[in-house]
């Protein structure tokens, strides 16, 4: 089962693959033009035109933050990498994986096929989800290693440690959103409903901190790793509660499936 | 018993309800199922299949319960007219997907058999007609050689020479104890190679017979009466429809043939013949509007 899921997912991967490819290894390429935006002359005019101009588009905080990524070639990697591409790119990766899990198999009929076999939902739903997870382990952690031996090739030094190990809070958020995806599935009539759970849930999540003030509930801040890039501490609560809440819907969609029928 | 089932409903939020359908099919027989498109045939299918659960009931396949039971599910093939197999997948790799799981695969039946049928193992599925899908579909589920074979209209996209090639294929590779479940819409199909056949009509079981008893007891009489016929012509024992043609009248009889036969000499008589129906005509008679048949 795992060998046809794999071949199922086989044309995802090779795509994410390519995307990610292409997004990590523009980002040390782009690294010079980021540094000469600083060095950029600033209109004399900008402050009092805010519609137009380098002044509206990079705000003081901003301006601090690329001289900080120009001084510190690993806080430029991480930021526009673990930090910010990753998290979202891996999530839409993940919804993507997570969405026709179940829902296709019914809707393309394929489910007569499977369900008419000696083969248990278990078995079946844990293939789906071993695949799943396999596939956004290489996509995430491949194009980070390409990233890195880009950046390494165009003759910059980093921590090569520390930015592979930023790439695994993304990759267990990812892991998270695929399994909250793959539930809307198991009851989902096709795959765009359950693409739409898995993003809403995904987007409720990002917005809790404007209602509680904090960042405890927000996936992508936690996939960005911000804490261990800036002060050091592994997100390991993190990284085991999308492990365990995965496991959970894994279970939640178990539960869905085996109660679903082939009408 | 590879079939049994027990007053089996299943009611669907339309408001359409099979059953209850009491059935029993024994061993090594085959079993033709008739009836029109939304008669509940694929239903059933899906029920013995344990792909549905019955709403009430009890559905027994070798005595368990089908519903997620892989046993079961080892022991039995089906063949749905829908098209169930992975587009992006080639039979080779279907079969390497599947093969683990069926202790008894025959690989030797499969290869002979995609080359009986021209079915190339490493080209995608997606690129092959329908009657190929079917094919190897048919293949797939004769391969695990299965005790139990559920066909559900399984030739409704072949050619006639492929309809051929399949009932000789199921009839060469079928043992003494393999049971068939055929349910078609193809009555010469039923007719060359069932037992008995149960017809299905709006969700209800109208009848079960054996061929043999179709061909015996299922007969149409004409008559030409010399004088007026008599005014109860059709409420004679026995007598399930009642035709005019001309002067003829043609009596649908479904039992109690020599009573029907000795009440019509009784009057005067031009002609009194007796006409062998085959399985259509009698798959007709029940499908045509008219007097309630005896089931």
């Amino acid at each position: 089962m795992f060998k046809k899921e794999f071949l199922e997912a086989r044309g995802k991967l090779i795509w994410g693959l390519v995307v990610f490819c292409l997004l990590a290894i523009g980002i040390p390429l782009l690294y010079p033009l980021v540094v000469s935006l600083t060095l950029a002359p600033v209109p004399s005019d900008a402050l009092s035109a805010p519609r137009s101009g380098i002044s509206v588009a990079m705000p003081g905080e901003i301006l601090k933050e690329i001289e900080r990524m120009r001084r510190d070639f690993d806080y430029y990697l991480w930021s526009q990498w673990a930090g910010k591409n990753l998290p979202q790119a891996g999530g839409v990766l993940a919804i993507i994986l997570g969405m026709g899990a179940v829902a296709n198999e019914y809707k393309r009929k394929t489910a007569l096929f499977l369900l008419a076999r000696p083969l248990s939902r278990a078995g079946i739903l844990g293939s789906k989800f071993a695949a799943a997870i396999i596939s956004l382990a290489v996509v995430i952690f491949v194009s980070t290693l390409v990233m890195l031996t880009a950046a390494r090739l165009a003759g910059h030094h980093f921590a090569w440690g520390t930015q592979l190990a930023s790439a695994v809070p993304s990759f267990a958020g990812a892991v998270l959103i695929f399994a909250a995806t793959a539930f809307f599935s198991s009851f989902s009539p096709g795959a765009l409903p359950a693409a739409l759970g898995g993003f809403g849930a995904t987007v409720c999540s990002v917005l809790t901190p404007y209602l509680f003030k904090s960042n405890t509930l927000n996936i992508l801040f936690h996939m960005a790793g911000v804490r261990f890039f800036q002060e050091g501490i592994f997100p390991w609560p993190f990284i085991l509660a999308s492990f365990v809440l995965a496991a959970a819907f894994y279970f939640l969609a178990l539960l869905v499936f085996s109660r679903r029928e082939v009408t | 018993m590879p079939i049994y089932l027990e007053r089996v409903t299943k009611n669907y939020r339309s408001g359409w309800t099979l059953g209850p359908l009491d059935l029993a099919v024994e061993e090594g027989e085959i079993f033709g199922f008739l009836g029109p498109n939304g008669a509940g045939k694929t239903t059933t299918g899906k029920l013995l299949t344990g792909l549905l659960r019955p709403s009430s009931g009890i559905v027994r396949i070798f005595g368990e319960n089908p519903v997620d039971n892989i046993a079961v599910k080892q022991k039995m093939g089906y063949v749905t007219e829908d098209n169930i197999l992975y587009p992006y997948l080639t039979p080779a790799q279907l079969i390497d997907v599947i093969r683990p799981y069926y202790p008894s695969w025959d690989d030797d039946f499969v290869r002979a058999s995609l080359e009986r049928f021209a079915i190339p193992p490493r080209q995608k599925i997606a690129t092959f007609s329908a009657g190929m899908r079917q094919e190897l579909k048919i293949i797939l589920a004769l391969a695990p050689r299965p005790a139990l074979l559920i066909l559900d209209d399984p030739t409704s996209r072949c050619d006639p020479v492929r309809q051929q090639q399949f009932l000789s294929l199921l009839l060469e590779n079928k043992d003494a104890k393999q049971t068939i479940f055929l349910s078609s819409h193809r009555l010469n199909e039923v007719e060359r190679i069932a037992d008995r056949v149960g017809i299905i009509k709006d969700g209800k079981l109208l009848a079960v017979k054996s061929l043999e008893e179709i061909k015996t007891t299922e007969k149409k009489l004409r008559v030409v009466f010399q004088k007026e016929p008599p005014e109860n012509l059709g409420a004679l024992p026995g007598v399930a429809k009642v035709e005019r043609v001309r002067d003829s009248f043609f009596l649908t009889v479904n039992e109690n043939l020599s009573g029907v036969l000795e009440e019509l000499k009784k009057h005067p008589l031009f002609a009194l013949e007796v006409v062998d129906q085959n399985l259509e005509q009698v798959f007709f008679e029940y499908f045509t509007e008219g007097k309630k048949r005896n089931v």
